[in-house]
C-alpha cells in the first residue's frame, strides 16, 4: 500500500520534468514558425539550438540565477519568471481551492436533495439546473454578471458596483470569479451524486433496510452516500479538469493574474500587436514561460490524481486491502 | 351482456389468472366507465398501488356510499396525497348525487378519467413511455431552428454584415457604436464598428456550424476507431491505446486546443481548428465506445461467432458496430455540443477560424478587425466592459442556446434509446423488425452471397456511382433553374453608329459585335518603360494608338510593330481617340488637345484659356466634334470642333467626380457626364429630375440609355426635351451580393445587362468580392460569378456577353490576371496570368484579339498571333466598339478646380511658429525640399526622446532617451549638450525668445537658455511625465504627468512655478496635449480644461466627441465621428459653426487646419484636403497605388505641412524592413517625391518614426533608431 503510494509519488517529478522539457521543445519548435508568419512579431535573432538552450536554462534554475521575462500584467519592464509564476500560482490556487470547495458543498448538497427515494429517480428541477448549467459558457455566465452590475447601475444610479468584477485582490475580488467558476463544476459533481444516488436507492440492500424500520434518511446517510463516496471522489479529481479548463476563461474575463491568463498569453498572439513590441517583449510561446505554466499545471493534476486516489484508498475497503 | 362479461372476470380471479380478468373488465369499463362492480373488481388484480387507489376513488365517485371501498382507501398507506384526492372526489360525487352536477358532465368527467386510468393500465410495464420526451422535443426543435438559420440566416439579414456606421442619429442626439439593444434599425445593437449584430449574428451560425460540423465528424470517426479497437484488442497494442486514452483524458481539451492552433497556426483557418480541436478530442467518445466494446466482447455469442471462425474484423463490424450504432448518434449530438462550447471558449479567448483584417489603429499600433462574421471571432472582438455588456451577452446567449440545444437532442435520445432497450415494442417498430428479418432472409443473405464475387462489386459500384451522379445532376438542374441567355437581336441600333474603333467608344459601353478570344494566348507584348497613361484605341485598319507617360504617342500595328511614334507637346492623359476620318486627338495635362493624322504629324493644338488638366481621353461624336473633361474632378467640358476651334465650354455644378469618361448618346446630341446630361450642341445642362437620384448614366449598346441608382437600373431614353422612362429594373441582389451598388454596368447590343461589383470593402475584406451578374430587362439573372481578384476592370463584354476583365491577384498586389466570365458558367472561360504584378490601365476588344494596357507600360495583345485579315473585314463591318478603359486611376479621388485654392495659395506664409509635441501644428511652413537628398543628420545610440525642433536660426534641438540634450547647428555640428536630470521625454518646447523647455522622465520641467545654460527647473508632485511640453502664448507651459494608473495636466508658468495639475478622465494611451491658439484651452484628447485654473470644461454636447484640437488659423475645432466643426465657446456658451468637413476617415492619423483654414486629414491609405465648408480640394488614395512589393503600404506619421499644402508623411510596408517618406501635394496625384530611409536587419526591432520638424527646405525626421535624419534639397 505505502509502496504503492511511494512510488507515484516518485513518478510525479519525473512526469512534471518530461512535460516541462515537452513544453519547451514545443515553444521553441513553434516560436519561430510563428514569428515568419505573423508581420508583427520579429524575432531580434535566429533561435539557438534547442538542447543548448535548455540546458543552460536548466543551469541558471539551478544556480538560482533567475531569467527574466516580460510583464504579463500590462506594465512595461521585467520580472524574475519564478517570481511571476509564483504569484500567479497563488493567485490561481486561491480560485481553484475556493471555487473546488465551494463546487464540491453546493454539487453534493444539491445531488442529495434532488435525489428521490420512491421511486428512486432525479428531481426534475435538477435536470433541468443542470442541463441549463453545462449548455452556458463560462464567459456567458461572467457576461451575466457584467449585465446585472450594468443594470445595477442603470436602476441605482451611479456609485461603486456591489463587487469588483475585474483586477486582482484575495479579497472581495474572489467573489465574482469564484461564483463563474463554480457553477458547471457544482452541476456536474450535482448531477453524478444525484444519479449514483438514486442507483443506491434503487438496489436491493436499500429494499432489506427499509424493511428493518430504517428511516429514508438513516438509510442515505449510514449505507448509500459511504458507498457513492468513492465514485464522488472520483468525480471531483475529474472535475478539477473541468475547473482548469475554465479557470483561463474565467481569468481571461476577469483579468487575474492567474496561471490561465498566463498559459492564455503565451499560447495567443495579443489582439493589439504593437508594431515596435518585437517577439521578445511579448510572452507569446516564450520557452521558458510556456514550460513552467505546463508543469504547473501538469503538477495540480498529478497530485490532484494521487489525493483522489490515497482518498478512494481510504474510503473504500475493497482497494485498502489490496 | 356485462353481466356475463362480469362473471367471466370473477372466475378469471378465482382461477388466478389476473391478466384475463384484467383484460375482460377493460372490455366492459370501455363500454360503460360507471360500472361501479367492474371498478372494485378491477381494484384486486391491478399490480400496483396507485393504481388500486385510482380504481377505488373511481368506484367512491361512482357511489361514495360505498363502505368497502372507502375501508379500502382510507387504509393505504400513502395518507397525505390520497386524503386529497380522495376528499376532492367525495365531494364531487356527493355534488352529483344532490344533482349539482349535470349526468353529462359526470360522464365526460368520467370518460376522461378513464381513459387516462387506461392509459396508466397498459404502462404498467412500461414506465418510461407515459412521461413525454420533453428533451428531445425541445432539443429538436432547438437543433431544427440552428439549422434553418444556419441554411437561411443571410438571405434573412436585414442589412450587410460589414457595413459599418461611426455615428446614427436617433431623434436629436447622436450616438456613437456600440449602439445599445433596441436601437432604430439596429434589433440587438452592434459592435464596436458599428455593424448590425442581428444581421451579424445571422451570417455567423454557417460557418460556425460547418467547422463545428467537420469537427465534430472528425471526432467520432476517432473516437469510435481508436475506442473500439482499444476495447477489442487485449495485449501491448490495446495497453498502450489505454494508457492514450488515460493521458488524454487527464489533460484539459481547451489546453490541448490552444496548443495546437497557437502551433498550426490560425492563418491557416479550419485546419488549425481541426488539427487543434481532435488531437485529444476523441476521448470522451473513444472512453464510452471502449466501455461499450468491452461490454460487448464478454457476451456469448461473441464467443460464439469466434467459435463459428469469424475474424475479428468481421465481429467488429457485424456485431459490435450493431451494437453501439443507436449510441452514435447520440455521441455525435453530444460531439457538436461539446465542440460549439470549446469554439466559443476559443473564440472568447482569441482564436476563431480567419475571417478578420489587421489593421492600422495608429502610427505604431495594428489591431485585428473582423471581417465575415463568426461565432467565435464575434466573441473575440467584442470588447467587453461594464458600459456595455450587451454584445457578448447577446452572442454567449445564441451559443448557450445552440449547445443547450444540442444537449437536450442528446439528452432525448439517450432516453429513447433506453426505452428501446427497455422492450418498448410499438407495432411500428415490430413490423419493421419483420420487415428486417424478411429483407435478411430474402434480400441481403442472397445479395450477400452474390456480392463475394469481385464482379459484381465492380458492377454495383460503378452502377450506383453513375446513378447517384445522374441523380445529382437532375436534381441539380431542377431546383436550379437558369434562365439562358436570349441572344436575339434588337433592332434599337438603328442609327449608324460611328466606327467605334475611330471614335474611342463614345459611348462608353464596351460592348463589342465580334467574338474575343476563347484562349489566353498572348500574341505578343509592346513595352514602355514609362508606362501608359490610359487605354488604347484601334482604327478601322487595326493599328492601336496608345500614349505614354513619355509625351510619345505610338501608332502600333497589329502585329505589335511600331508603325510610327510622334512626340506630344505636354504630358497625355487617358486614352486617345480617333475620328472616322483617321485623325487621332489626345488631351494632355494642360488641358489641351492635340489632333494627329494618321501618319503621326500634328495636325493642330487647341489650348483652352485656363490649364486645367484633362481627367480623361477624348470622345469624338459622329459629326467630328470632340469632346472632353477637365479640371480637378472632370466637371468641366470642353467642346472643339473637329478643325480645332473651340465650340462652347462649360462648368457644370455636380460635386462627384468623374470616374470615367464622358459618354454620348447615340445621336450624338447629348453628353453624360457622371449624374448629368448635357446637350452636346451648347453645353447646356438638361433637366433629369424625372429620374429621381442617380448615380450615374450609361449607354447600352442597345441605343437606350440606363441609369444606375444604388440597385436599381433605370432604362430610359431622351428626345429633344422630354425623358422618357421603358422601365425600372430591380432584381435580388441579396442572395448575390452584400455589396454596394455595382462599380460598372452596361448592355449588350442583345440587351444582356451586366452589372460589375468591385472591391466592396476596399482593401479589407479578402476572397471572392469581385462579381459579374448577368440580368436579362426583366431583372432575372442570367448568370454570375465571383472571383477574388482586385483592383479589377471590365475591358470589353462580346456578343456573347462574355466579359473579360483584368485585375491584380493577392488583394489587389499580386499578379495581373485577365479573365473571361460568360454568362453560362460560374467558371471564367479562360484565365491569363500576366507574370507581373502589373496595374491594368484600360483595353479593348477589336477583331477577336483583346488588347489590354498597364500602368506600367506593357500592352499586351491576347488572342491569334496572325490577325486574320477577314476578321478585320469583320470588325470593319460591324463597326466593333473597344473601349476606353475606365483608365483614369482613382487615386486623385477628388480635385476640383476651386477657386478658393488659389487665393488661399497666394496669402503670405506666416513665420515659423513655436513647435510643440502635437501632430495638430503642423502647418504654415515654410516650403519643405523639393529634389530630395537624404543623408543622416545625426546619429545616437539610444533612441531620440521624440522629435526634433528647429529654431529660427536652424538651430536642431533634440532630446535622447541617454539622459543629452543636444543642440546642433544646420551642418550637423554639435552646438551643446546638457544632461538634463533624467531621460528626457518628447519634443521640447521653443519660446518666442528662443528659450527651452524640456520635460524628463523624473516629471521635471527644465527651461534652458539658446545657449544651453539651465534656468529654472520645476518638479511635479505626481509620478512621472508622459509627454513633452505645449507652449501657450503668454507663456505657460503644460504638459502631462502621471502614474500608471492616473494622468494629471501640470500647468507651469513662465517663471518656473507650477500652477495648477489637474486629474485627467481619459485612459492614458499615446495622446498628446494640444493647446488652443489664444491659449485659453488646454486639450487632452476629448478633454479640454481651462488654461487659467485648470478646470475642466463641460460642454453637454449631443454627440460623443473623440478630439478637440486647435488650428493654426487660430480657431477652435473639434473632430468627432469623421467630421471636423469648427467651435468657439463665448459668453459661458459653447457654439459650433454650420460649416463641417465630412469625411469618409473614422480614425484619422493626423488631422489639422492650416493658417488658411485647409483642413487636412490623414487616413490609413489616403490624405484629403477640404475647405472648411466641407469641399474636397483634393485626396490622394495611397492604396492604389502599385508597389513592387505585395504589401499594404500606409501612411505611419505625417511629418509636417508646408505653406503650399505639401503633406509630408513617413510609412512603410506592413511587414518591411524600410520606411519611406513622401510629399504629396493636392495639386498632383503622384507623390512629388518618395525618399526611402535606412533599411533594418531581419532581426532588429522596428523602426519607429517619432516625428520631425519643417525648415525652409529641409525636413528632419527622428527615429527609435537613433537616427536623426535630414531630407534636404541637393546642394544647399
Amino acid at each position: 500500500m505505502a509502496r504503492y503510494f511511494l512510488r507515484r509519488l516518485a513518478l510525479i517529478p519525473l512526469a512534471l520534468l518530461l512535460v516541462h522539457f515537452l513544453g519547451f521543445l514545443y515553444a521553441h519548435q513553434v516560436r519561430p514558425l510563428r514569428a515568419l508568419r505573423n508581420p508583427f512579431f520579429v524575432l531580434s535573432a535566429p533561435p539557438d539550438p534547442l538542447f543548448q538552450t535548455y540546458t543552460n536554462y536548466i543551469r541558471h534554475l539551478f544556480e538560482l540565477d533567475f531569467i527574466t521575462m516580460p510583464n504579463p500584467w500590462g506594465v512595461q519592464g521585467e520580472l524574475p519568471i519564478g517570481e511571476v509564476i509564483l504569484q500567479a500560482a497563488i493567485a490561481s490556487l486561491s480560485l481553484l481551492g475556493i471555487a473546488l470547495v465551494l463546487s464540491i458543498l453546493i454539487g453534493v448538497f444539491l445531488g442529495i436533495i434532488a435525489a428521490r427515494y420512491d421511486p428512486p429517480i432525479v428531481s426534475r428541477w435538477l435536470t433541468a439546473l443542470s442541463t441549463t448549467g453545462l449548455a452556458m459558457p463560462t464567459f456567458f455566465i461572467g457576461s451575466l454578471f457584467f449585465a446585472f452590475w450594468f443594470l445595477y447601475v442603470i436602476w441605482g444610479g451611479p456609485g461603486t458596483i456591489p463587487l469588483p468584477i475585474s483586477g486582482f485582490g484575495l479579497d472581495s475580488h474572489l467573489v465574482v470569479p469564484v461564483l463563474v467558476l463554480t457553477a458547471r463544476p457544482a452541476m456536474m459533481i450535482a448531477g453524478v451524486t444525484a444519479g449514483l444516488l438514486t442507483e443506491e436507492f434503487g438496489r436491493q440492500y436499500v429494499v432489506a433496510a427499509r424493511s428493518q424500520g430504517h428511516t429514508w434518511s438513516a438509510i442515505r446517510q449510514k449505507f448509500a452516500l459511504r458507498n457513492i463516496i468513492t465514485p464522488v471522489i472520483l468525480v471531483i479529481a475529474g472535475s478539477m479538469r473541468l475547473l482548469v479548463g475554465e479557470l483561463i476563461v474565467v481569468e481571461w474575463l476577469f483579468q487575474w493574474p492567474g496561471l490561465g491568463n498566463l498559459l492564455a498569453q503565451t499560447l495567443i498572439p495579443p489582439r493589439t500587436a504593437s508594431m515596435q513590441v518585437a517577439v521578445e517583449n511579448v510572452i507569446f510561446l516564450d520557452p521558458p514561460v510556456v514550460a513552467a505554466v505546463l508543469a504547473v499545471f501538469a503538477a495540480i493534476f498529478l497530485l490532484t490524481d494521487f489525493g483522489a486516489s490515497l482518498l478512494v484508498r481510504y474510503y473504500d475497503p475493497r482497494l485498502r486491502e489490496v | 351482456m356485462q353481466e356475463n362479461q362480469l362473471r367471466a372476470a370473477q372466475i378469471a380471479i378465482k382461477q388466478g389468472d389476473k391478466a384475463k380478468a384484467r383484460t375482460v373488465l377493460r372490455t366492459i369499463l370501455i363500454q360503460n366507465p360507471h360500472n361501479e362492480e367492474a371498478w372494485m373488481l378491477l381494484a384486486g388484480v391491478v399490480e400496483k398501488r396507485e393504481h388500486v387507489d385510482d380504481c377505488l376513488e373511481r368506484v367512491l365517485r361512482i357511489n361514495p356510499q360505498n363502505e368497502a371501498a372507502r375501508r379500502a382507501l382510507s387504509t393505504s398507506k400513502n395518507k397525505k396525497f390520497k386524503a386529497f384526492e380522495l376528499s376532492d372526489g367525495l365531494q364531487k360525487a356527493s355534488r352529483a348525487t344532490q344533482g349539482q352536477i349535470s349526468d353529462k358532465e359526470t360522464d365526460r368527467k368520467g370518460k376522461h378519467l378513464f381513459r387516462y386510468w387506461n392509459r396508466r393500465l397498459e404502462n404498467t410495464t412500461h414506465p418510461m413511455r407515459k412521461s413525454v420526451n420533453w428533451p428531445l422535443i425541445i432539443g429538436l426543435i432547438l437543433v431544427l431552428l440552428t439549422a434553418f438559420l444556419a441554411l437561411a440566416g443571410p438571405s434573412l439579414a436585414p442589412r450587410d454584415p460589414l457595413e459599418g456606421s461611426a455615428l446614427l442619429k436617433v431623434g436629436d442626439t447622436y450616438i456613437k457604436p456600440p449602439y445599445p439593444l433596441f436601437t432604430p434599425g439596429f434589433p440587438l445593437g452592434s459592435g464596436d464598428m458599428g455593424r448590425d449584430l442581428f444581421s451579424r449574428l445571422l451570417w455567423a451560425m454557417r460557418p460556425t456550424l460547418t467547422l463545428v460540423l467537420v469537427v465534430a465528424i472528425v471526432r467520432l470517426v476517432l473516437g469510435t476507431s481508436i475506442g473500439m479497437i482499444a476495447g477489442w484488442s487485449s495485449g501491448f497494442f490495446g495497453r498502450t491505446l489505454d494508457t492514450a486514452i488515460a493521458v488524454a483524458i487527464s489533460i484539459p481539451v481547451i489546453i490541448v486546443a490552444l496548443c495546437g492552433i497557437a502551433a498550426v497556426g490560425e492563418e491557416l483557418g479550419i485546419w488549425a481548428f481541426i488539427v487543434g480541436l481532435c488531437l485529444t478530442g476523441w476521448v470522451e467518445t473513444a472512453r464510452i465506445v471502449r466501455e461499450q466494446t468491452q461490454g460487448v466482447r464478454d457476451q456469448e455469442y461473441i464467443q460464439a461467432a469466434h467459435a463459428m471462425g469469424a475474424s475479428n474484423r468481421q465481429i467488429l463490424f457485424h456485431h459490435i458496430i450493431r451494437q453501439i450504432r443507436p449510441l452514435l448518434l447520440m455521441l455525435f449530438v453530444f460531439e457538436i455540443s461539446a465542440t460549439i462550447m470549446l469554439t466559443a471558449a476559443l473564440g472568447f479567448l482569441g482564436y476563431y477560424i480567419g475571417g478578420d483584417i489587421w489593421v492600422t489603429i495608429t502610427d505604431v499600433t495594428a489591431q485585428a478587425i473582423s471581417g465575415m462574421p463568426e461565432l467565435g471571432q464575434m466573441l473575440a472582438t467584442t470588447g467587453m466592459s461594464i458600459l456595455r455588456p450587451w454584445p457578448l451577452l447577446v452572442i454567449g446567449g445564441v451559443v448557450f442556446f445552440v449547445v443547450l440545444g444540442f444537449n437536450l437532442l442528446g439528452e432525448g435520445l439517450s432516453r429513447r434509446s433506453n426505452q428501446y432497450r427497455l422492450g418498448r415494442r410499438s407495432a411500428i417498430s415490430e413490423q419493421a423488425e419483420r420487415m428486417q428479418i424478411w429483407l435478411d432472409e430474402n434480400a441481403w443473405y442472397p445479395l450477400s452471397n452474390l456480392s463475394k464475387t469481385r464482379t459484381f462489386r465492380i458492377g454495383l459500384a460503378g452502377f450506383l456511382t453513375i446513378a447517384v451522379l445522374i441523380a445529382g445532376w437532375v436534381w441539380w438542374r431542377a431546383i436550379i433553374p437558369t434562365p439562358s441567355v436570349e441572344r436575339q437581336m434588337v433592332a434599337a441600333f438603328s442609327e449608324k453608329p460611328p466606327s467605334s474603333a475611330a471614335c474611342h467608344d463614345p459611348y462608353g459601353s464596351r460592348s463589342s459585335h465580334c467574338l474575343g478570344p476563347r484562349s489566353p494566348e498572348v500574341a505578343w507584348i509592346f513595352e514602355d518603360g514609362n508606362g501608359f497613361v490610359g487605354g488604347l484605341v484601334v482604327g478601322v485598319d487595326g493599328m492601336v494608338y496608345v500614349s505614354s507617360g513619355a509625351n510619345v504617342l505610338y501608332a502600333i500595328k497589329p502585329d505589335g510593330n511600331v508603325h510610327w511614334q510622334t512626340l506630344l507637346p505636354a504630358t497625355p492623359v487617358g486614352t486617345p481617340a480617333i475620328s472616322e476620318m483617321g485623325q487621332i486627338y489626345v488631351t494632355d495635362m494642360d488641358g489641351g488637345l492635340t489632333a494627329l493624322s494618321s501618319n503621326g504629324e500634328i495636325n493642330w493644338q487647341y489650348q483652352p484659356e485656363d490649364g486645367e488638366s484633362a481627367k480623361a481621353g477624348p470622345i469624338v461624336s459622329p459629326d467630328g466634334n470632340i469632346y472632353y473633361a477637365t479640371g480637378l474632378i472632370g466637371r468641366d467640358v470642353q467642346a472643339v470642333s473637329k478643325d480645332g476651334q473651340a465650340l462652347w465650354q462649360v462648368h457644370t455644378p455636380g460635386d462627384a467626380a468623374l470616374s470615367d469618361q464622358l459618354r454620348l448618346n447615340p445621336s450624338g446630341d447629348f453628353l453624360f457626364l457622371m449624374d448629368d446630361v448635357l446637350n452636346a450642341r451648347d453645353g447646356s445642362l438638361i433637366d433629369t429630375a424625372a429620374l429621381g437620384e442617380v448615380d450615374q448614366h450609361q449607354i447600352g449598346a442597345d441605343g437606350n440609355t440606363y441609369s444606375v441608382n444604388g440597385h436599381e437600373i433605370i432604362r430610359w431614353k431622351l428626345y429633344e426635351t422630354s425623358i422618357d422612362i421603358m422601365n425600372r429594373l430591380t432584381w435580388d441582389h441579396s442572395k448575390f451580393t452584400v455589396a454596394r451598388t455595382p462599380k460598372d454596368i452596361g448592355v449588350t447590343r442583345d440587351q444582356v445587362l451586366w452589372l460589375f461589383y468591385a472591391a466592396f470593402l476596399e482593401n479589407t475584406a479578402y476572397g471572392e468580392d469581385t462579381g459579374i451578374v448577368w440580368l436579362n430587362l426583366e431583372g432575372q439573372e442570367l448568370g454570375k460569378t465571383r472571383y477574388p481578384t482586385r483592383n479589377s476592370q471590365v475591358i470589353a463584354v462580346d456578343r456573347q456577353a462574355v466579359v473579360y476583365t483584368c485585375g491584380n491577384l493577392e488583394h489587389g498586389y499580386g499578379e495581373l490576371e485577365c479573365q473571361a466570365f460568360s454568362p453560362d458558367s460560374s467558371a471564367p472561360l479562360w484565365t491569363l496570368i500576366l507574370d507581373q504584378s502589373h496595374q491594368v490601365k484600360g483595353g479593348a476588344l477589336v477583331a477577336g484579339r483583346l488588347y489590354v494596357t498597364t500602368e506600367e507600360g506593357q500592352l499586351y495583345a491576347i488572342g491569334e498571333a496572325e490577325l486574320l485579315p477577314t476578321a478585320l473585314t469583320i470588325a470593319q463591318a460591324t463597326q466593333v466598339t473597344p473601349q476606353e478603359a475606365a483608365g483614369e486611376d482613382d487615386r486623385v479621388v477628388d480635385i476640383t478646380a476651386e477657386p478658393t485654392l488659389a487665393q488661399v495659395t497666394s496669402t503670405p506664409p506666416e513665420e515659423p511658429t513655436a513647435e510643440t509635441d502635437s501632430l495638430l501644428d503642423l502647418a504654415g511652413d515654410p516650403i519643405g525640399p523639393q529634389e530630395p537628398q537624404l543623408e543622416i543628420f545625426f546619429e545616437d545610440e539610444v533612441p531620440f526622446a521624440g522629435k526634433p525642433v528647429v529654431g529660427e536660426d536652424g538651430t536642431v534641438y533634440i532630446g535622447s532617451k541617454s539622459g543629452k540634450f543636444y543642440a546642433l547647428d544646420p551642418s550637423g555640428e554639435i552646438l551643446w549638450v546638457v544632461t538634463t536630470p533624467a531621460k528626457p521625454v518628447g519634443a521640447p518646447a521653443l519660446d518666442m525668445d528662443g528659450n527651452l523647455y524640456v520635460v524628463d522622465e523624473d516629471g521635471g520641467l527644465s527651461a534652458l537658455t539658446p545657449g544651453g545654460e539651465i534656468l529654472w527647473r520645476f518638479q511635479t508632485e505626481e509620478g512621472i511625465a508622459l509627454s513633452g511640453p505645449v507652449i501657450s502664448p503668454d507663456g505657460k507651459l503644460f504638459y502631462v504627468v502621471g502614474t500608471y494608473s492616473k494622468g494629471y495636466i501640470q500647468a507651469v508658468s513662465a517663471s518656473g512655478e507650477g500652477l495648477w495639475l489637474t486629474e485627467l478622465q481619459t485612459g492614458l494611451l499615446i495622446h498628446t496635449l494640444d493647446i488652443s491658439p489664444t491659449g485659453d484651452f488646454v486639450f487632452y484628447h476629448d478633454e479640454v480644461f481651462d488654461a487659467s485654473n485648470g478646470a475642466r470644461m463641460e460642454f453637454d454636447l449631443p454627440f460623443a466627441v473623440d478630439k478637440f484640437f486647435g488650428g493654426e488659423d487660430g480657431k477652435t475645432y473639434l473632430w468627432a465621428g469623421g467630421t471636423v466643426v469648427e467651435w468657439r465657446y463665448t459668453d459661458s456658451k459653447f457654439e459650433m459653426t454650420e460649416e463641417r468637413v465630412l469625411s469618409s476617415i473614422e480614425y484619422p492619423g493626423g488631422v489639422g487646419v492650416t493658417p488658411q483654414s485647409v483642413v487636412w486629414l490623414q487616413g490609413w491609405h489616403s490624405l484629403f484636403w477640404f475647405t472648411k465648408d466641407g469641399k474636397a480640394l483634393a485626396a490622394v488614395d495611397f492604396s492604389e497605388v502599385h508597389w513592387e512589393s505585395p504589401q499594404y503600404k500606409e501612411f505611419g506619421i505625417v511629418i509636417s505641412i508646408d505653406r503650399d499644402y505639401t503633406i509630408f508623411v513617413c510609412g512603410s510596408y506592413q511587414s518591411a524592413q524600410i520606411h519611406s517618406c513622401w510629399a504629396f501635394s493636392p495639386s498632383s496625384k503622384e507623390p512629388l517625391w518618395e525618399v526611402d530611409l535606412i533599411e533594418w536587419g531581419p532581426y532588429e526591432i522596428y523602426e519607429v518614426i517619432f516625428g520631425g520638424a519643417l525648415a525652409p527646405g529641409r525636413l528632419y525626421i527622428s527615429s527609435s533608431k537613433g537616427y536623426l535624419y535630414l531630407i534636404h534639397d541637393g546642394g544647399s
